[in-house]
């Protein structure tokens, strides 16, 4: 029982951290996905596809190969930072200061998932009968209220996916963090799966790791137990 | 033109809100592609390039040394070989599974069953690493230990799961409840139901009924709409 008790120690710090990352990552990136979807169904027929695939970039490219330019861009003689530095006198050390290098990583993330929750959610949208459309427009809906009352309605299945998705996203990030911040500073960035990771395999203590693992999992699994029932509740309710 | 001058000002503000998402979402691809095409001396101190220069494409294909001539080729290679056949495996059993375990009515414990694949979709992949070792040690130092243990991937099945959940389930028939005969008649081989009405000539109409498009009756009656003019 050794390894579950001594995790109780800091664990609410790390949870408040992992707290954030799943606020953040979770609500941003799916508010980011339906805006890319909502713009990309107003496309043109002839450049829709061409639109969703272009958004769809950044899920492709690997998260090593970003991490490492991300963290050029923002060292200390990047472009970016010379720019900042001389033009507008603002001198930014990003990943010295906790806030600024939590953001960075969380618009990493929200960047790479937009475009990938944004073609599930046009795809639902696309999905939606035209005859019901039509039939809003005739009744004399449109825009937010259409949106609100047709739309958002309509797509909660694939909203509920998208959900499920990204909390296990949210709480397994690792890629980011580990190649940007390595948890630091202070802590301020770290992960569960980054605790294990290092827990594990740099400290080898094995079976702290393992009894992590299981919780980690088990803490996901329960979000998004009541993430689905909250969904299924809403479907219930206002879906169709 | 003159489309777009029509354009409202909320169109308008959308349109500028696409191309600024799409620079963001594409800015590190161009980043990616400037750097590539720059001068060693260059890199990651340019966004807008004033002198290009192929040396990094140039010392991809024509390095001299040993080490790094054409590996790239080889590194493309293994990926497309681990690649195809895990892409392969993993839809198919996904497909199989996600339709199992949401259409199938004599399947119990289908919950359970769900519970456990979200359970091990969610468990940190860096934590099944030494498990995983010790279970396939004897595949160690070949392709098969790359390619065998990534095959079924529970992604793959909990998307197909959902996907089916969208499709409805009610059928209306099979075909053991239709009349005996062939399950699609020749002539109707564009068809998917059979009923309607025909406007003949002579005035007319061929009503058509029928079960699905295994069977197809017709009868000729008086034009059931005269005041409604007739032929269309």
């Amino acid at each position: 029982m050794l390894p579950y008790l001594t995790i109780w120690q800091p664990y609410l710090d790390k949870e408040k951290i992992v707290g954030k990352y799943f606020l953040c990552v979770v609500s941003l990136s799916l508010v980011g996905g339906l805006i890319i979807a909502l713009l990309v169904n107003r496309l043109p027929m002839k450049i829709w596809g061409v639109g969703s695939v272009l958004f769809f970039i950044p899920c492709l490219t690997s998260g090593v190969a970003v991490s490492v330019m991300t963290k050029y861009l923002f060292s200390y003689n990047s472009i970016l930072n010379v720019f900042l530095r001389e033009k507008l006198d603002i001198n930014i050390n990003w990943f010295i200061d906790g806030k600024s290098a939590f953001a960075v990583i969380i618009i990493m993330i929200v960047w790479k998932l937009s475009g990938y929750y944004a073609l599930y959610l046009t795809a639902a949208i696309q999905g939606i009968s035209k005859d019901i459309q039509e039939a809003a427009t005739l009744d004399g809906s449109t825009g937010a209220h259409r949106f609100f009352h047709i739309t958002l309605p309509m797509i909660l299945p694939t909203i509920a996916t998208i959900l499920t998705l990204a909390t296990g996203t949210s709480f397994g990030v690792y890629t980011e963090p580990f190649l940007l911040t390595e948890g630091g500073p202070a802590n301020m960035t770290t992960t569960w799966t980054l605790e294990i990771y290092y827990r594990a395999f740099t400290r080898f203590e094995s079976g702290y790791g393992t009894a992590m693992a299981i919780l980690f999992a088990l803490q996901i699994f329960i979000t998004v137990k009541i993430l689905n029932a909250v969904m299924d509740k809403l479907h219930q309710r206002y879906g169709c | 033109m003159k489309k777009l001058l029509k354009r409202r000002p909320v169109d308008i503000f959308l349109d500028l809100l696409t191309v600024l998402l799409l620079t963001v979402s594409l800015f590190p691809l161009y980043y990616m592609i400037v750097q590539s095409v720059v001068d060693w001396k260059f890199v990651d101190k340019t966004v807008i390039p004033s002198h290009f220069s192929l040396a990094s494409y140039d010392y991809l294909f024509h390095t001299t040394n040993a080490n790094d001539a054409m590996m790239w080729l080889r590194a493309l290679g293994n990926s497309l070989l681990v690649c195809v056949p895990v892409t392969l495996v993993a839809l198919s059993v996904g497909l199989l599974a996600g339709y199992a375990m949401t259409k199938l009515k004599n399947f119990n414990r289908k919950q359970i069953i769900f519970n456990m694949l979200l359970f091990e979709m969610f468990f940190p992949v860096i934590m099944r690493l030494v498990p995983k070792y010790v279970i396939l040690k004897g595949m160690a130092n070949s392709y098969a230990g790359m390619i065998v243990p990534t095959m079924i991937s529970t992604w793959a099945i909990f998307m197909y799961i959902n996907f089916f959940k969208t499709l409805p389930d009610e059928i209306i028939g099979t075909r053991p409840c239709y009349p005996e005969g062939p399950t699609k008649l020749e002539k109707l081989k564009d068809c998917a139901f059979t009923s309607g009405i025909v406007f003949r000539p002579d005035g007319r109409v061929d009503l058509y009924s029928g079960l699905c498009d295994c069977e197809e009756g017709r009868i000729t009656i008086d034009n059931p709409f005269p005041a409604h003019g007739g032929v269309a």
